[in-house]
């Protein structure tokens, strides 16, 4: 599977500024990806006993 | 041992999507990860640059299937950034329609889930059913947004124009109606999901629910602090270091680092974890429905339709015909960053703008329902028989086009898929 973008359309993209949004360099440091790890596995293990937080 | 299986594309949704599977010698399936393949447009790139009025007619070009939940969001965020105070009869008018749109898309979704539990007998009959629900909540978005898709009324400030006296007695009349029809569906989809021989806990996984309105949307129930968004080639193969990438140990990895690569829908957060949005996630939050699962889905979805009708019968009896329905304003923006949240049929719809002072958009971003969804969903098929995943997909958010923000491009030979992702 191949994604293809019109070329102008491209360089205006470059030329804009891309929105890049590194894991590496965007707010989520080594730490803060253990804590993401963590609450996802605790959950999972809980998963049919508990009720889903809410938002 | 285990293996992984892979279903690509998905069917019977809107878009392309993969579910990537491992699963353990009995075939249930112990890791899932679901994720777009829908070729990218960039429309939130495409409306940078232009002017505000812009936004709405291009964005809700993002999805044929609920273009009046994303008009209404980039209304509301391009409101908010340019502080605007939408008439109060503009702002019912806005909730009437995304109510026939929420009948109207829930309808949509039972035709295409329909064959998953609709006994083949009963088939038949259920279209028709899904056909006359369609066209009455159609009208109502046709004489309230203009036109049914692409709604033209929905405007920033407010709507274009009220509604008649005659128009509003007919809405009721319309709505009013369909209650007899609508219970009658309800009852018999939840008849025909009790009966299906789905295993039990099909479907379940422990993650929040995110919802910010019963009806409408709100954004002061969302906090803009707690939501982060992840690459995809971050997330699906976070557990490798970058060592073992070096390597590419052994197939599993090989498969991560692939989904990173091909995936083409960034990973929300909500505070640090993924989140389920939507019908289940509103009832679980505004109605106190607490069951779980791929039946739960299904149950809630459908007794939302019945609240959406009871909320325009409401709503449209407060309209006065003669009030006003759009603020007055300038395009004067101050670079605040507006926030429009939409609670759509498939979920939450956070969109959010930024106007420059001499009113062009200098910033515009979607966090759309199905990317909420989409971690979530891959989580939600673990545990059962990996024949039951696409069933569980579909019973929570078969949409895919809106979720499509992600392409990898090689800075140096602008080829695609190469080293780094680019949001769109």
């Amino acid at each position: 599977m191949t994604f293809r973008l019109n070329i102008d359309f491209e360089e205006k993209i470059m030329k804009n500024g891309l929105n890049f949004k590194r894991y590496e360099d965007n707010l989520i440091n080594i730490e803060h990806k253990i804590i993401i790890e963590k609450n996802t596995i605790q959950k999972k293990n809980n998963k049919y006993e508990k009720d889903n937080e809410v938002i | 041992m285990s293996k992984t299986i892979t279903i690509s594309p998905t069917s019977r949704q809107e878009g392309h999507a993969t579910l990537s599977l491992e699963v353990d010698d009995e075939g249930i399936v112990t890791s899932g990860r679901y994720y777009s393949i829908t070729p990218v447009r960039g429309i939130e790139k495409m409306v940078v640059g232009k002017r505000p009025e812009s936004a709405p007619v291009l964005v809700q070009r993002i999805c044929g299937v609920c273009p009046v939940t994303h008009t209404l969001a980039s209304v509301e965020a391009i409101d908010d950034s340019l502080k605007i105070d939408v008439p109060k009869t503009g702002q019912m008018l806005r909730e009437i329609c995304l109510n026939a749109h929420m009948i109207n898309s829930h309808a949509i979704h039972h035709f295409l889930v329909a064959p998953d539990f609709v006994p083949e007998d009963d088939y038949r009959q259920t279209v028709k059913n899904v056909s006359e629900i369609r066209k009455q909540a159609q009208y109502v978005e046709d004489v309230i947004g203009g036109e049914g898709i692409h709604p033209s009324d929905i405007r920033i400030g407010g709507m274009a124009h009220n509604i008649t006296k005659n128009t509003k007695n007919k809405i009721k009349t319309r709505i009013s109606g369909l209650m007899g029809l609508l219970e009658k569906h309800v009852e018999q989809m939840a008849g025909y999901i009790e009966a299906k021989d789905f295993p039990e806990n099909l479907g379940v996984h422990a993650q929040p629910v995110l919802a910010t309105s019963n009806t409408y949307g709100s954004r002061q129930n969302i906090s803009l602090q707690s939501i982060q968004e992840i690459m995809p080639n971050s997330w699906y193969s976070d557990k490798y270091t970058a060592q073992e990438d070096e390597e590419y140990a052994d197939e599993t990895m090989k498969t991560a680092k692939r989904i990173g690569k091909t995936a083409c829908s960034q990973i929300p957060l909500y505070d640090s974890t993924p989140v389920e949005t939507g019908p289940r996630a509103r009832a679980n939050k505004y109605r106190r429905f607490k069951d779980k699962g791929a039946k739960a889905q299904h149950l809630a979805r459908a007794q939302e339709m019945i609240n959406s009708a009871e909320r325009i019968i409401e709503l449209v009896d407060k309209i006065d015909p003669s009030a006003q329905t759009m603020a007055k304003y300038t395009i004067e923006g101050t670079n605040r960053l507006g926030v429009g949240v939409i609670e759509g049929p498939r979920g939450t719809n956070l969109h959010t703008a930024r106007i420059s002072p001499e009113g062009f958009i200098t910033e515009y971003n979607c966090i759309v329902p199905t990317t909420w969804n989409i971690p979530t969903m891959g989580m939600a098929t673990e545990g059962t028989h990996y024949k039951y995943a696409p069933d569980v997909i579909r019973a929570y958010d078969p949409c895919l086009s809106c979720a499509t923000h992600m392409v990898v491009v090689d800075d140096e030979s602008k080829e695609v898929l190469k080293d780094d992702m680019v949001q769109l």
